[in-house]
């Protein structure tokens, strides 16, 4: 994980909330009956928006040493079927404890005019890698 | 909001492969067993962390709708 990247933005993309994505994760939940609705809570996993591989990437992390430590999402309203959204992703913290680099990335979900959807705050735990 | 207990069952593999397909994640390690054993994982592939978070999210939807989920989180 690259600490030096801590405030740094690493993503500003458009995205889309497609209605087949909206569907493709409400299968993925196994048609519950909410499954639907929880779909436009959970469209996007904010590290990932854009592929894990970019993500891995951008931080410069090791897939096979890094777990998700934790995730918060604050809603100010649900994913609508194909609008338009923007999402900026920050790295807003990093420490090293124990051995462990803690690195906090934070994604904000708009409309394209700015409008508030929903913020993401996702704990990656990598173990230090050697040599 | 109210306490709910409920067992989420057990994942298929099916359920991660439409998930994989969804979010474009295809690290092997959701869906290959012996992929995953290499990378140290003791029995086998595991799922991913958002399809796990996001069926614990589901079943507070279901319990309280979606209108009233304010936030959520989750800690490993």
């Amino acid at each position: 994980m690259q600490r030096e990247k801590k405030g740094q933005q690493l993503l500003s993309v458009s995205l889309m909330a497609h209605s087949i994505k909206l569907e493709e994760i409400a299968h993925a939940l196994g048609d519950t009956p909410s499954a639907a609705d929880t779909a436009r809570l959970g469209l996007f996993f904010g590290p990932t928006v854009v592929g894990y591989r970019d993500f891995v990437a951008s931080i410069d992390t090791s897939t096979s040493n890094a777990l998700l430590g934790g995730h918060e999402i604050v809603f100010a309203r649900p994913f609508k079927a194909d609008e338009p959204v923007r999402a900026e992703m920050t790295m807003v913290d990093h420490q090293d404890k124990n051995g462990m680099e803690i690195g906090v990335f934070e994604t904000r979900f708009t409309t394209p005019a700015g409008e508030p959807i929903q913020t993401q705050r996702t704990t990656f735990i990598e173990r230090a890698r050697k040599g | 909001m109210q306490e709910i207990d409920r067992s989420l069952g057990t994942l298929s593999l099916e359920q991660i492969v439409r998930f994989s397909g969804a979010v474009q994640d295809f690290n092997p390690i959701h869906y290959d067993d012996a992929f995953a054993q290499g990378r140290g994982l003791a029995r086998s592939r595991i799922a991913q962390g958002p399809l796990t978070y996001l069926l614990a999210l589901d079943a507070l939807v279901a319990a309280n709708g979606v209108a009233r989920i304010g936030s959520f989180a989750v800690a490993a």
